[in-house]
């Protein structure tokens, strides 16, 4: 019986030396087939990371990124992990991180940097004191926050709009109801969603000062059938526009809208099967182009410095409007179609100012 | 009985057999899983096994990640060394989380020695408010606790969201719901320069012998086993069932609240919605695999530690979603408690005792 | 007013049926002596393969179906180490939920990748022709998918098997006392094993009518904790498929409520309407004082030996 166990033990422990030293000797190596293009599209007036240096090249660096959430949510984790695909086109080496908790941001960052990471993504604010604590500790790696507010050492943030999706949002759902009275279905009160709500009922008075919003939230980014039937329950007490903001339980929204014969707007492309007939449009949020913008600038050694934080929204093109659906003739027309179109230009040329108090 | 120190260690030793073996089969059953859907598990499992045994820092991750892990399995051993199966960890580790904050971001001027004790005091009672509620309702209302822990557990989820967003909220940083963070001197010191691994080991350590104490060398403890294993020859030993369940749930709600409010006074700092995940019920998995046995418990809690831990590199480098790592923990379980199917040895005894019994 | 009635009822009935389909089965298990916390990941996993099986069939019934089957051989493994290696079930259970989660999770990536919707065949409303048109509960009972219709026919039917049938009593008799079962020549893992297949296959079910009947895909951790809500439901309804009926609408009542409340009155922070069903689920289970059904052998592996 000892025999058995020193032996197996014996056996076990070759094994796993065995696994350790092939694990070092062997690390795929992508092959880059084009250079990053290094157009400066960055806002100016920012002064250089590390100054003097020449433009780096896309090809041999590595990029990691340290998600919140799932990438199959169809949303924020979906869109940071296509900008970072995107990245990976132009030659890097990319990696990432799904659901990662908090607090065990600094333990990936270490993870990272032994791998010889050259520029961390860190893909939302709920991570940015503890990633401006652990910062300094890795001062060959760039950090980039999104939706962060602060521009440290080798930290710095970017910001994606929220509220012009939110803003957008409303002004269709104000444009489009009849009861004069739009809801709003949240998951959790995170900042990209309590922006949006903000944005939303900013939108919605845009158009019609008498609007009345109501802003509901289910606590779940992933339980679809709650968020189905808050706006189920919405509807009875009288909206019928309601709209989602809740990553992929954002489905059950525009569902509910089209069980109950009122209408949605999506959040992003391919949703209108969810509600065929019921999503008037989608309002696109696509932080991909923000994660380009981002990487562009550092390639070009342009990452701000000073405390101003770019914010990306409708004029980077990170907001868009999709395409009108069938549906949306149903209850609007074609000029207000257009006077949609012509706020979202607006937004475009920085015309509309939204507060976040 | 008398056991020699020897023997004590070939018994550790053997009881280590089936479990080892059971990981290995389960991780051969997971790499044949990850075949099949096309991921590569050679080169899974060697990422896995650098995120955890690569270096000095990632082997103390192991660590880092094991400790409210342990906190979480005692909890859940506690109750059950009772009879009262509690699923409610998460809920006690939130509250214990919430009370913890609010002492460790107070106070300011307390020196660590007075502040730290404090605080983890004040984690303690959090966790074992919410096992006294679950005990109360249970003896009061003959409420069963499968039902009040897992409502409470949602409870306690929905409460910090308010209090995070709103009387707690910290406005000064960002715009994150989050409280402020807790202040130096509540703080739990780092053990190894260079890692993260944190004082909380020490506690960890220090509540698995009180876990092994109060149960094997007090009385309490030892009417807490009774009443556990069986209720009536408790009552029929004069025995109070219910004050011998309300104190081991009381404790066991602690040492959950403990876990929780040294995650936040550790790697956490502030606290946040959500913060804790699946480590409540990860506490389920830990104690039961462990045996509810101390020993088995902090090995195990280490085991769940470790798989987190690689699995995060794990995704990195080899590109397999770490969900994964939940169906290799699930078959580990599975094969561990399962572990009679292991025992060749056993069942040749019994064939060879039934035989000497056919033919004599 | 009155339109808000059956919308009110409609959501109960619809929160309600999944979390009743999965403890009907429960009850069965529980009467025979088998705790199965493993119903929340078996009903993701049926969550998953009744859309998987929708999407290659073309057929929400036959969704239905993949996902019956494919829990069965799930509880299979649940019962071959419940019953016959004779493990605790508490483990069992849990080990099942956490291999679900890495599971479904791992499976939807694979066949559905990360970023497409699923288009599938779901269920259907299907209005029953008459009793849909009676006022106020027509519409919201008798215009569900047709799970929905299952579920509320199979509360009597399994009561009278429970309670009427011999194979009932062989159920209750297995979970009270499984040593004289053994004695009458009952054949006590064959019951066992019997009703862990029931409740699995259940739980398939009521997983697949979450992602088929309530929505149109699957989403990753959907089931958010319902399985849970099925085992309290199952203590709180005396482990009777009537009394669970009661709970399960209970508690779909009160999620109804939470979300027009949400809807209406502003003034309260929505996590304390959030709170709402499961205070209520907590005063349901103080206010109901009776004796308890659990069986005597509940949890206890029987060994033949």
């Amino acid at each position: 019986m000892k025999k058995g166990i020193r032996k197996f033990l014996a056996v076990s422990l070759a094994a796993m030396m065995a696994l350790a030293l092939t694990a070092c000797s062997g690390s795929g190596e992508t092959t880059a087939q084009t250079t990053a293009e290094t157009t400066g599209a960055a806002e100016s007036g920012e002064t250089a990371a590390d100054s003097g240096s020449e433009a780096k090249s896309a090809e041999g660096l590595k990029v990691g990124l340290i998600l919140s959430g799932p990438i199959s949510d169809m949303s924020w984790n979906y869109t940071a992990y296509q900008g970072l695909m995107k990245i990976e086109e132009q030659g890097a080496e990319v990696f990432y991180q799904e659901n990662v908790q908090t607090a065990d941001a600094p333990d990936q960052f270490r993870t990272y940097s032994t791998a010889g990471v050259d520029l961390v993504f860190v893909s939302s604010d709920s991570y940015q004191d503890i990633t401006l604590e652990a910062a300094p500790d890795y001062p060959d790696m760039q950090f980039i926050i999104i939706n962060g507010s602060v521009n440290e050492g080798n930290v710095c943030s970017v910001q994606v709009s929220d509220e012009e999706q939110g803003f957008m949002m409303g002004v269709i759902a104000a444009t489009a109801s009849q009861s004069g009275s739009v809801g709003f279905v949240g998951g959790q009160e995170i900042t990209p969603i309590i922006n949006g709500s903000k944005g939303f009922e900013q939108g919605a008075k845009y158009v019609n000062d008498s609007i009345q919003v109501t802003t509901t939230m289910t606590g779940s980014m992933t339980d679809t059938a709650a968020a189905k039937e808050q706006s189920i329950a919405l509807a009875d007490a009288g909206c019928d526009v309601v709209v989602p903001m809740a990553d992929n339980a954002s489905l059950g929204v525009l569902e509910g809208a089209e069980d109950q014969g009122i209408h949605s707007v999506g959040t992003g492309e391919g949703q209108e099967s969810s509600g065929p007939n019921s999503m008037l449009i989608a309002v696109n949020k696509d932080t991909a182009v923000a994660y380009l913008a981002a990487f562009e600038q550092y390639l070009n050694n342009e990452l701000p410095t000073d405390s101003t934080v770019p914010k990306y929204g409708a004029a980077e093109g990170v907001v868009s409007l999709g395409d009108w659906q069938a549906c949306a003739d149903e209850v609007l027309t074609d000029e207000q179609k257009q006077s949609v179109e012509d706020i979202y230009q607006q937004l475009v040329n920085g015309e509309i100012e939204i507060s976040l108090d | 009985m008398q056991k020699t120190k020897k023997n004590k260690f070939v018994k550790l030793l053997e009881a280590l057999y089936y479990p080892v073996i059971a990981v290995v089969v389960a991780i051969l059953l997971s790499g044949l899983m990850m075949q099949a859907l096309g991921f590569d598990p050679i080169n899974a499992y060697m990422y896995l096994f650098q995120g955890a045994f690569g270096s000095v820092a990632s082997f103390s991750e192991n660590f880092v990640k094991g400790i409210p892990l342990v906190f979480m399995g005692l909890s859940f051993a506690m109750a059950m060394r009772s009879g009262i199966i509690n699923l409610g960890a998460t809920g006690q580790l939130y509250i214990g989380a919430l009370f913890g904050t609010f002492v460790g971001t107070h106070f300011a001027g307390l020196p660590i020695f007075i502040h730290l004790p404090l605080t983890l005091i004040a984690g303690f009672l959090g966790g074992g408010l919410m096992g006294w509620i679950v005990s109360f309702l249970k003896s009061r209302f003959g409420a069963s606790e499968l039902i009040t822990t897992i409502m409470l557990n949602n409870i306690a989820i929905q409460l910090i969201s308010y209090m995070v967003t709103g009387p707690m909220k910290d406005n000064a940083s960002s715009s994150f719901p989050q409280s402020a963070r807790i202040l130096e001197s509540a703080e739990l010191p780092i053990l190894l320069d260079g890692t993260r691994l944190h004082a909380g080991l020490i506690i960890a350590i220090l509540a698995i012998v009180f876990y092994y104490v109060f149960l094997w060398w007090t009385r309490r403890g030892y009417e807490v086993r009774v009443v556990g294993a069986n209720k009536y020859a408790g009552v029929y030993a004069g025995m109070n069932v219910r004050k011998n369940q309300m104190i081991a749930m009381v404790i066991a709600g602690g040492m959950a609240g403990l876990g929780g409010c040294i995650e936040i006074l550790s790697v956490q700092t502030r606290l946040m919605q959500a913060f804790a995940g699946n480590t409540g019920f990860d506490g389920v998995a830990v104690a039961l695999l462990g045996n509810n046995s101390p020993i088995g418990i902090g090995i195990s809690a280490f085991l769940f530690g470790m798989l987190n831990n690689g699995s995060s590199t794990m995704e990195m480098l080899a590109r397999v979603p770490n969900a994964m790592i939940y169906m290799i923990q699930g078959l580990i379980i599975l094969l561990v408690v399962g572990r009679n199917m292991f025992r060749f040895e056993g069942i040749r005894k019994k064939f060879r005792k039934k035989k000497h019994v056919k033919e004599a | 007013m009155i339109d808000m009635i059956t919308s009110f009822l409609s959501t109960d009935i619809r929160m309600a049926t999944s979390l009743l389909i999965a403890a009907l089965g429960l009850v069965y298990c529980s009467r025979a002596g088998i705790v199965n916390i493993g119903v929340e990941g078996m009903m993701l996993i049926g969550s998953l393969m009744g859309v998987v099986g929708s999407y290659y069939t073309g057929s929400a019934l036959m969704g239905a179906l993949v996902a019956i089957g494919v829990n069965l051989i799930v509880s299979l493994v649940f019962a071959f180490f419940a019953v016959t290696i004779k493990a605790d079930q508490n483990v069992i259970g849990t080990a099942i939920n956490t291999f679900a989660t890495g599971l479904t999770v791992t499976v939807n990536r694979v066949i559905f990748g990360v970023g497409t919707s699923q288009n599938i065949a779901v269920f259907d409303r299907v209005a029953i022709p008459g009793l849909s048109k009676i006022p106020i509960i027509g519409e919201a009972v008798f215009n569900q998918a047709i799970p929905v219709y299952i579920a509320l026919i199979a509360v009597p039917v399994l009561w009278f098997i429970l309670m009427k049938t011999s194979l009932g009593l062989k159920i209750r008799s297995v979970g009270e006392n499984p040593q004289a079962c053994d004695t009458v020549g009952i054949n006590v893992y064959r019951v066992r094993y019997g009703t862990i297949l029931f409740s699995g296959a259940l739980a398939g079910l009521a997983g697949a009518y979450v992602s088929m009947g309530q929505l149109s895909s699957f989403t990753e951790d959907m089931i958010a904790g319902r399985g849970f809500i099925a085992l309290a439901a199952v203590v709180l309804g005396n482990y009777m498929p009537g009394g669970v009926l009661a709970a399960t609408l209970i508690f779909g009542a009160a999620s109804a409520l939470q979300y027009r409340m949400q809807a209406t009155a502003v003034s309260v922070p929505y996590q304390f309407w959030l709170m709402l069903p499961y205070i209520i689920t907590i005063i349901a289970i103080c206010l109901y004082r009776k004796s308890s059904n659990q069986a005597a052998s509940s949890g206890k592996p029987y060994d033949k030996h």
